[in-house]
């Protein structure tokens, strides 16, 4: 059920995701896509239901598209976050089955956050990982990152935590997707 | 009672315009809006400043208790003239408007959106029946992204944004010396100052004064 990876670096930000989605022991798809953009500087990824995270990135998408059009200026990552998180905790007692990164650029700077099913959210400076090929990313991540990581070697150590974790976890694989979010705004790698 | 113009039947219901296109009890309100006290709000570098008169009714009443200008949030306030209870419920929308803000986005409502959601009410009470229009008009002022914003609102739901702006009785007055005395350099300290030459040279002496910096420090005398 995914790796999905996040890391801070000096000049932005990188969100790397696996390609597979299982339906118990089957490989139901090799090229899923589990890393959207939310708006001009915002990215997410999803981990977990995908028919869930489908809408959910959809609402949020629509609520930053709206919040723009109406104050005239972006949304920002706090700001998507906690709206993510009281949809989240507002179903807890059938809770949505996904985590999410939601991470980029906005008027404060360069911010990475990751959500639970609850919709509890915590702030990370340096990286962070979901799904269930998290434990292995991490392994990567936590041996390999440090604070003044430069945008390019942050896609190298992304890409190396998520094949990693592919060897090791059934439930992660196909190849991965990388975006990149800095001052230039969203791109796919 | 020769002063009451000639009921038309245009004028009972809020939903129906005049054959001249206009809502009149929307003009009956700025009417309301036009006898009461004035206020007087000024955006300068250092941050905001907002005046309002007091009318002391009788020297036994505590002067404290004539409240016009409020704290919406840290760093939003506000002064209402018109109607004293219409202002006290719009300021206690604005209050609840600036909560929810927080509890969606973690962050404090922008000054133009707070605004909007206020003058978005205001706006329903002209388009049912059964109703009357707020007789009040707001000045709200607050900072938004390190910078002072300054806003007036209507019965109509319509609002504007100013530099410096007076509102109220005394509105037209106030225009007149702002336009020539107002610049872009002002200080709190000066445009404290200037604010209460101006109620001075109108004869007003009972003064209530707000300022709020822009790291959001508040005070109101």
């Amino acid at each position: 059920m995914t790796t999905t990876v996040g890391l801070v670096c000096k000049d932005g930000i990188v969100l790397a995701t696996d390609h597979r989605a299982t339906m118990g022991h089957l490989i139901s798809d090799t090229d899923t896509k589990k890393v959207y953009q939310i708006d001009d500087f915002i990215g997410m990824t999803i981990a977990g239901s995908v028919g869930d995270a489908q809408k959910l990135v959809k609402i949020l998408s629509i609520e930053s598209h709206l919040y723009k059009i109406q104050r005239e200026e972006s949304i920002t990552i706090k700001g998507a976050t906690n709206l993510l998180a009281n949809i989240l905790n507002n179903n807890r007692l059938n809770p949505y089955s996904i985590q999410f990164i939601i991470g980029g650029m906005d008027k404060n700077g360069i911010h990475l956050y990751s959500l639970d099913a609850l919709g509890g959210y915590l702030e990370r400076k340096d990286f962070t990982s979901t799904g269930s090929g998290s434990p292995m990313a991490y392994s990567i991540l936590e041996s390999e990152y440090h604070a003044d990581i430069t945008l390019e070697k942050a896609i190298d150590l992304a890409i190396q935590a998520i094949s990693i974790a592919q060897k090791r976890d059934s439930a992660s694989g196909n190849g991965f997707e990388v975006v990149i979010i800095n001052k230039d705004g969203y791109r796919k790698v | 009672m020769q002063n009451v113009p000639l009921q038309t039947g245009y004028d009972k219901s809020v939903v129906a315009f005049s054959p001249e296109g206009k809502i009149p009890q929307i003009e009956y309100a700025r009417e309301a809006i036009k006898r009461g006290s004035t206020a007087i709000g000024i955006k300068t570098l250092d941050g905001i400043v907002i005046l309002s008169t007091r009318q002391i009714p009788t020297k036994l009443i505590k002067a404290k208790s004539i409240e016009k200008i409020y704290q919406i949030d840290n760093h939003i306030i506000a002064a209402t003239v018109g109607m004293t209870a219409d202002g006290r419920a719009l300021i206690e929308k604005a209050r609840i408007e600036a909560q929810i803000n927080r509890t969606i986005y973690d962050e404090p409502i922008g000054v133009e959106t707070l605004t909007k959601k206020i003058c978005d009410y205001i706006y329903l009470y002209t388009q049912s029946g059964g109703v009357r229009p707020f007789g009040t008009s707001l000045l709200i002022a607050g900072i938004e992204n390190g910078k002072p914003r300054l806003f007036e609102t209507d019965p109509s739901g319509a609002f504007f944004e100013y530099e410096a702006i007076g509102i109220g009785g005394l509105r037209q007055d106030i225009i007149d010396i702002l336009e020539e005395k107002y610049n872009e350099n002002l200080t709190i300290k000066s445009a404290t100052k200037l604010g209460i030459e101006i109620f001075k040279s109108l004869n007003i002496k009972n003064i209530e004064i707000a300022t709020l910096t822009l790291n959001n420090e508040y005070h109101k005398e």
